[in-house]
């Protein structure tokens, strides 16, 4: 009888071909959004956390508390003493690197009549380029001895050179940052744009040779980058580093740390609720799309139920029992849906291969089945109340219907 | 999964009556049955308290002019409607207190319909119409195929039954419907003006039909304005206003069909050949 039901079903379905195929588009549509929204939900979150986690692996930043609301005795710094405890104290046996961050507020660099903002431009020394595995690909990094000797030295990336130097080789020129003259000697590998804006709109030079020129002396750094051992949790460099600062600082009592800590970890769940917010928005577009469709079928089939009174009342005559009424049309109208949900599928997987710039969507199979079984509980939920009225007709009333 | 057959749900039911039942040569027992339609001052009364019963074998043509219930009688015989009033007695069961599930059975293996307008499934062909009973009786499918192929043959429309309804004739489709009527091998046929949209050939074809549904043993009813058809039963019942004028016997409930004989029939020379060989 099952088998016999979906082939009523077809026959049904098929002696209306235009009506069909115009349900079937509704539901189509509703699973295609719902199956890309899905996979550019899912992409756009894979993006983020690529982006999370190229702002440095298991990277804490540790910087000065703010002024506002904490009484304190003397100015929050976050220091060179700092620094070299927490490199080396053996409080700290999960630190593995710590680079510097001096930012400059406003830069501005110009070759000649050319000139650019830099997104970032940052007094560091060599460790930063490890801490963020920048590489050079041209050139060198920051040494050592650039920082110690002072050096007006600058590492840029690719945005600024091809700025400022459209068509040429940066490397080995001169730049001029707010004024002062910088010596270029390496190209960062490029890195694409991120959370935190262009990752290559940035200039990288001694910290020393950005007080000496630029800020003039600082007592504090803006922040220190901590990159724990590999394998060591967020909360563990945290931890280790609040025990050296406190040591260093002279502060027991936690409330009054003159420091505060930002790791990826916090980044990873502010963006992790943004993207399920994104996710949800997307699906609520994508399940009011769907709900139409399947307002769509629930009407086919009440106008189907209708026409077909008669044969209703001929099916009851030959004893038809109200569940085998129910299930004909309830199997119809799940066809419906089910075909139009496997159409939905393949076009929205299809065009979730189509890639705009570095965002992509990401279609994965169970994206498949969730859409599928949606379209067919759809079909369910739908199809009920027009195969039940039909199921619930007097056979003496649908044999009379003209 | 099958549903019970009529056979295991009311095992006192039995095919030649021998069981002792003293109510089972009764096929139907009407007793004081009135249909009403609407209230009060509308009221109308299309059956008006009729007792009537019917043996099992036999052949009965309920006549009347239009207006007269017979179509509404039609319908509560086949248990596609209630009574208003009074009591419907099938195979000794009060109808009345059986459940939707069991009124679905009965029709499905112990009534076989014919209609004035054949009433087959449109896009669907002869034989997948024959088979529709025999699908909601939950015969696998092979066999549902055979008997229907038996039954076709039956009605002379073996080479048909890939046709689908609108390439067949009138007297073709009705053809069909006695094929789907006798298929599930019912106790009682009830035909509600069979003959009403045919020629008198096709007419002819039909009535030779019942006849020998009638020689086997199942029961007609046969519902009909046309004296021609009345002629062919055992026993005439018209109707008149929703209630029964007259009530005539002409040959026994165990004889043949007066008309049987193919001697006798005025209609033979419209009679199908194939008919013949076939039951």
């Amino acid at each position: 009888m099952l088998i016999e039901n979906f082939r009523i079903a077809f026959t049904g379905l098929f002696s209306n071909k235009l009506r069909t195929m115009l349900s079937v588009l509704g539901i189509l549509i509703g699973v295609m959004s719902v199956t890309l929204l899905l996979a550019v939900g899912t992409g756009a979150a894979k993006t983020i956390d690529k982006q999370v986690s190229d702002l440095g692996a298991g990277v804490v930043y540790v910087f000065p508390r703010g002024f506002q609301g904490v009484a304190q005795t003397k100015e929050p710094a976050i220091t060179k003493a700092d620094m070299a405890a927490l490199k080396s104290s053996p409080l700290a046996p999960s630190i593995l690197r710590v680079a510097p961050e001096l930012q400059l507020g406003d830069g501005n660099a110009t070759n000649g009549s050319k000139s650019t903002k830099p997104a970032k431009t940052i007094g560091t020394d060599s460790e930063w380029f490890k801490v963020f595995a920048r590489p050079a690909v041209t050139g060198l990094i920051l040494s050592e001895q650039d920082v110690t000797a002072r050096r007006r030295v600058v590492v840029i990336g690719k945005t600024i050179a091809r700025k400022l130097f459209p068509g040429e080789s940066a490397v080995g020129r001169s730049i001029r940052i707010n004024g002062v003259d910088f010596q270029i000697i390496g190209l960062l590998q490029p890195r694409g744009g991120g959370l935190d804006g262009d990752q290559d709109a940035i200039i990288l030079m001694p910290y020393t040779a950005m007080t000496d020129t630029l800020t003039g002396t600082f007592k504090t750094f803006s922040d220190l980058a901590v990159q724990g051992r590999p394998g060591t949790a967020a909360g563990v460099t945290k931890k280790e580093l609040d025990r050296v600062l406190a040591s260093t600082h002279k502060i027991t009592d936690p409330k009054k740390y003159d420091w505060d800590t930002f790791d990826n970890a916090q980044l990873a769940s502010i963006t992790a609720n943004i993207s399920v917010a994104f996710r949800g928005l997307l699906g609520l577009i994508a399940g009011i799309s769907l709900l139409v469709g399947g307002i769509g079928v629930m009407n086919i089939m009440l106008v189907t139920v209708t026409e077909r009174t008669r044969e209703i009342g001929i099916r009851k005559a030959l004893g038809a029992r109200r569940s085998n009424l129910l299930l004909q049309f309830l199997i119809e109208s799940i066809v419906l849906t089910g075909v139009g949900g496997l159409l939905g599928v393949a076009l929205g997987g299809g065009l979730a291969q189509i890639r705009i710039g570095s965002f992509g969507a990401s279609f994965q199979p169970w994206m498949a089945g969730l859409a599928f079984g949606v379209s067919v509980f759809i079909g369910v939920v739908f199809g009920v109340y027009p195969a039940n009225r039909a199921a619930k007709l007097r056979p003496i009333d649908a044999l009379r219907y003209e | 999964m099958r549903p019970p057959t009529p056979r295991e749900q009311f095992p006192q039911w039995s095919d030649d009556g021998t069981d002792g039942n003293e109510n089972v040569n009764n096929v139907i027992e009407i007793i004081n049955v009135s249909k009403i339609y609407g209230e009060d001052d509308s009221e109308v009364r299309a059956l008006d308290d009729i007792s009537l019963t019917i043996a099992e074998g036999d052949f009965v043509t309920i006549m009347g002019s239009s207006g007269s219930g017979k179509s509404t009688l039609m319908n509560i015989l086949g248990c596609l409607d209630v009574p208003t009033k009074g009591t419907y007695r099938l195979d000794g069961i009060d109808v009345a207190t059986l459940r939707e599930n069991d009124l679905a059975d009965l029709r499905n293996t112990r009534i076989g319909f014919i209609f004035q307008s054949f009433n087959l499934l449109r896009r669907t062909s002869a034989v997948r119409n024959v088979e529709v009973p025999l699908a909601y009786a939950g015969v696998p499918r092979r066999e549902r195929r055979t008997l229907a192929i038996k039954a076709l043959t039956a009605v002379g429309l073996g080479q048909r039954a890939d046709h689908q309804p609108s390439q067949l004739s009138g007297g073709q489709m009705q053809r069909v419907a006695v094929a789907r009527a006798l298929v599930t091998n019912p106790a009682m046929v009830l035909a509600d003006e069979p003959t009403g949209n045919l020629d008198s050939a096709s007419t002819a074809d039909v009535i030779r039909l019942l006849e020998e549904l009638n020689a086997e043993g199942r029961t007609i009813v046969w519902i009909t304005h046309e004296d021609e058809v009345a002629k062919h039963s055992k026993r005439r019942i018209v109707l008149v206003d929703g209630k029964i004028k007259s009530d005539d016997r002409v040959v026994g409930v165990r004889d043949l069909p007066p008309m049987y004989s193919p001697n006798q029939s005025p209609d033979q020379s419209h009679s199908p050949q194939s008919a013949h060989q076939a039951v």
